[in-house]
């Protein structure tokens, strides 16, 4: 049993706070992705759930264990780095193999375990090569089997694949959803990337300035973010928003009003569609937003069409199907009503009813 | 609240295996460098003498100034001690004047592309990589009166009539000793000052090329106060090693006057005349010169020591 | 036109003359080392003949061999004690972080900057009752104390460049610091163990003040004290065949050394901005 907890976790570097009082749980098993904007913390977390970096305050607990003072290397975890972070004087099995060596498992198991490892990540005929004479994707495969050799209870993983061009990441970060599949390993994922953090997650842990904004499948996340910041982090093209006044289930601003489904709130409020959830308005419906085309980006399979709302806000929509709207000409929007999302003055979800 | 720092085992172990790492070092530099040190210190208020260190008596400050039988004695009142410190002073202030505007003369040179570079490259690496003793043979034979190439080379551009006693006379010596040192350590100059103009950006070279501005302009007003934090490196360096500067004075004149430094007349006193105490007061002085004039030093020009090329 | 082809000319011949004066010593060294009996009192700018009889009186008039020898081995063993204490302090230094460290770098650098006369009474107090006066190992104690500061310093810069990553890697596979240290960082200094080192041995094999005043016997001495010594029969007469054929000797294999090794030694140099 590997879950991890986290209790008031804070990090200071000198005066500056990186990490607040942070609480989080994560179960046996599971894999969570940390995701926030540079600077966040999430190479500091990852690197003080490793032992790597001192904890100011608060403590850590892995598989029940306290582990907030215990050397890294006690601890049971192991770590994909981003740059790979490869031994370059050692041939790729013996970097697999180094973290055994230096706990003196008897030479047979290492290498059984190592060449079962090497078969299991498709690097086997690549042993007897220096890493300098690697691919980047084998690289970080072998970065990755030597996470995995040394059978840790918790996995982390940092940026993994951002060294990697785009082709490669995708099928690396299927080869991970594969291994987590198969090896059931409590891991924690750092991650630029919204489609990696989003199809690899079974939970994802949103992190702004050092706290955590909101944990939760990713679904939900997308789907019922709990915050504005969370609502415009996740996605692209990014949730558009509106700035409106809320009065009897009704959104108002100078761009339309928006008939919302909230019976108590009143007051000025931030209304979010996502871009998929705008379309033009066609036919006899008549449109609940005003404004003008801008840009048309041709995507292939979608376009996605600018629009200056008639308060001045910047609107994003898909349109997939017919002419798009020529730039310059007026249009009327529509929404889709059962999927809008509202936030008070300060940032925070209005409870849908 | 932010509690006092939390090491986690390992951070811990990293530091206590810090200071075992480190402590072989201490205790050996402590041997070579601290406790001798403290001992020359020590010395220099006794009478000690070399064939028996233990039966010295203190005797204050009379190795620096005292007054005997009415008669001021000791290192201040010594006139060849200030002759030897002011030998030091100008041998010091003189080479690494001269130094500094050849080695930034080689640099300029070796930052230019030419064929045989590389060859000039190497070339430089010769006087640095030589003995200072062997230098010193070198370069008397070649200043030597009689025989020496200097002499004759001079005499046939007509530009002495006679030969030169270069080393003998007390007007002429210190300098060709100036003369050897400054063969001899150019290239240290040259060679910091060649990586620090390889890392200046080149733009602002094509910059004052396209506005046409003169060559001369450019590296006064340019390259000099680019490369001042390596020169400023180059320069403390050098200096604190031509103060202490003391085998090519010993091999090419012995101990004349007329270019004794402070570390030929200390080891005099010292080995050859066996008074310890004496010696040591004249090693401490230098010591406490030295240390005084690096204090100005930083305080004027603040060089960053520990990477100005970095 | 003309004005660039003046200019051309000028240029070389500033760089000719810059590069004569850099290796003519030795050259004329070369010259008179080649020339014995009254020859050697004709000025010669060009080699004229080549006799090797001063190459000989130099290893039969006096233990030469056994200088040479000497000197070697003072250099290895200084080289090996420096590298050795160096690499652990430098990891200390350079890559753990710890109260004190800072204070701890300037006053090594200080120690290598100091005017050795300022402790030679001490050492010679230290090496007497050690009762290794007249002994290399007392010159090999005594060269730790210009080799060890600088191989630290130039080893700690090179230290800290290399990548936290690989090291947090490192940790992670449970390597303890003395681990981290052998089996990581060691290979991977490789190319800089190299320039310390040769920095070091050049600076052990050419010191002069301390072998001149710790040695006494001909057969302990190192090979500058040795040089420096030569002497003729007459006081006045210096046997400057056998000086400069001497110098050669000891040059030769330093200057091979060192053009072998041209630009880790620059980098050396510049990167612990110390003087060999
Ligand atoms: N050793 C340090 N000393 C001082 N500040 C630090 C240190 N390490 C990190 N920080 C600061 O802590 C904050 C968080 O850094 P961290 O590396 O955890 O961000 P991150 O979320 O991983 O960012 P990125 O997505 O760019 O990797 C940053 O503002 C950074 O400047
Ligand atoms: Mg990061």
């Amino acid at each position: 049993m590997a879950e991890v907890k986290l209790e008031g976790v804070t990090k200071s570097f000198g005066r500056t706070k990186v990490i607040e009082g942070l609480d989080l749980e994560i179960a046996d098993g599971e894999l969570v992705v940390f995701v926030g904007p540079s600077g966040c913390g999430k190479s500091t977390l990852l690197r003080m759930i490793a032992g790597l970096e001192d904890t100011t305050a608060g403590e850590i607990y892995i598989g029940g264990r306290r582990v907030t003072d215990e050397a890294p290397a006690r601890r049971g975890v192991s770590m994909v780095f981003q740059s790979y972070a490869l031994y370059p004087h050692m041939k790729v099995y013996k970097n697999i193999a180094f973290g055994l060596t230096l706990a003196k498992t008897a030479k047979e198991t290492i290498d059984e375990r190592v060449r079962r490892i090497a078969r299991l990540l498709q690097i086997a005929d690549l042993l007897d090569r220096y890493p300098r004479e690697l691919s980047g994707g084998q690289r970080q495969r072998v970065a990755i089997a030597r996470a995995i050799v040394r059978e840790p209870k918790v996995f982390l993983f940092d940026e993994p694949l951002s060294n990697l061009d785009a082709a490669l990441r995708a099928q690396t970060r299927l080869e991970i959803a594969r291994l987590h599949r198969d090896l059931k390993a409590t891991s924690i994922y750092v991650t630029h990337d919204q489609v990696e953090a989003m199809t690899l997650a079974d939970r994802m842990v949103v992190l702004n300035r050092g706290k955590v904004e909101q944990v939760g499948p990713p679904g939900e996340l997308y789907h019922r973010p709990q915050t504005l910041f969370v609502a415009g982090f996740l996605g692209s093209p990014r949730m558009n928003f509106l700035k409106v006044d809320v009065a009897d289930a009704v959104a108002t601003s100078a761009a339309g009003a928006v008939p919302v489904d909230v019976k108590t709130f009143t007051g000025p409020a931030t209304l979010g569609i996502r871009p998929e959830d705008l379309h033009l308005a066609q036919g006899g419906t008549s449109p609940t937003i005003r404004g003008e085309a801008t840009l048309v980006e041709d995507l292939g399979e979608t376009r996605i069409v600018h629009v200056q709302a008639a308060d001045g806000t910047d609107l994003a929509f898909h349109h997939r199907e017919g002419e798009p709207p020529r730039p310059g000409t007026t249009v009327g929007l529509v929404v889709t009503s059962n999927r809008l999302h509202l936030f008070d003055a300060d940032g925070l979800r209005v409870p849908n009813t | 609240m932010v509690s006092p720092a939390r090491h986690n085992e390992g951070q811990r172990q990293r530091v206590r295996a810090a200071w075992l790492f480190l402590a072989p070092m201490l205790i050996v530099l402590a041997l070579v460098a601290l406790w001798p040190l403290l001992r020359t210190f020590y010395f220099s208020f006794t009478n000690a003498s070399l064939v028996d260190l233990h039966g010295r008596e203190g005797i204050g400050l009379g190795n620096y100034l005292a007054p005997v039988d009415g008669v001021w004695t000791g290192l201040f009142a010594d006139p060849q001690w200030w002759r030897a410190l002011w030998n030091t002073l100008v041998f010091a202030l003189a080479s690494v004047f001269l130094e500094t505007v050849l080695g930034v003369l080689f640099a300029l040179v070796l930052n230019v592309t030419f064929r045989g570079r590389s060859l000039m490259r190497a070339a430089l690496l010769v006087p640095w990589a030589i003995p200072t003793v062997v230098s010193a043979k070198m370069w008397s034979w070649m200043l030597n009166d009689q025989f020496g190439i200097v002499n004759d080379g001079l005499m046939r551009l007509r530009m002495i009539s006679e030969p030169v006693a270069w080393l003998a006379d007390p007007t002429l010596s210190l300098w060709a000793i100036i003369l050897v040192d400054v063969w001899k350590t150019t290239p240290f100059v040259a060679l910091l000052v060649l990586a620090a103009l390889q890392m200046l950006p080149k733009d602002c070279y094509d910059a004052a090329k396209v506005d046409g501005i003169p060559a001369w302009k450019v590296f006064f007003h340019v390259t000099l106060p680019l490369i001042r934090p390596a020169l400023a490196v180059a320069v403390i360096f050098r200096f604190l090693d031509a103060m202490r500067m003391f085998d090519l004075a010993y091999v090419m004149t012995g101990s004349s006057d007329a270019t004794m430094t402070v570390s030929v007349f200390a080891r005099r006193q010292l080995v050859d005349f066996q008074d310890v105490g004496y010696g040591s007061a004249a090693s401490t002085l230098l010591f406490l010169v030295i240390g005084l004039l690096t204090l100005l030093y930083l305080r004027a020009m603040r060089p960053d020591l520990s990477g100005a090329r970095r | 036109m003309i004005r660039r082809h003046l200019r051309r000319s000028a240029f070389f011949v500033l760089v000719a003359g810059l590069f004569a004066w850099l290796v003519f010593p030795l050259y004329y060294a070369f010259v008179t080392s080649l020339r014995s009996g009254s020859a050697i009192f004709r000025v010669s700018w060009l080699p004229d003949g080549a006799d090797f009889s001063n190459y000989v009186r130099v290893f039969t008039e006096q233990p030469f061999g056994r200088n040479l020898l000497n000197s070697f081995l003072v250099a290895t063993a200084v080289v090996a004690i420096s590298l050795l204490l160096g690499v652990t302090a430098a990891f200390a230094l350079g890559r753990v972080k710890f109260r004190g460290r800072g204070t701890l770098l300037v006053s090594i650098l200080a120690v290598s900057m100091f005017p050795q006369v300022a402790v030679l009474s001490g050492l010679f107090e230290v090496i007497r009752t050690l009762r290794l006066y007249d002994n290399l190992i007392g010159l090999v104690l005594a060269y730790t104390l210009f080799t060890l500061p600088f191989t630290v310093w130039v080893l700690t810069t090179f230290m800290r460049d290399l990548p936290q990553e690989i090291e947090e890697a490192a940790i992670l596979d449970g390597a303890t610091p003395w681990q981290l240290v052998t089996r990581v960082f060691l290979p991977l200094l490789g190319p800089a163990l190299v320039t310390t080192g040769l920095l070091a041995f050049i600076v052990a094999w050419n010191e002069f003040l301390f072998a001149l005043t710790f040695t006494l016997s001909d057969r302990q001495r190192t090979v500058p004290v040795a040089i420096a010594l030569i002497s003729g029969g007459s006081q006045h007469e210096l046997p400057w065949g056998n000086i400069m054929a001497a110098c050669v000797v000891v040059t030769v294999p330093l200057i091979v050394l060192v053009l072998i090794f041209q630009r880790r030694l620059v980098a050396g140099l510049t990167a612990g901005a110390v003087k060999g």
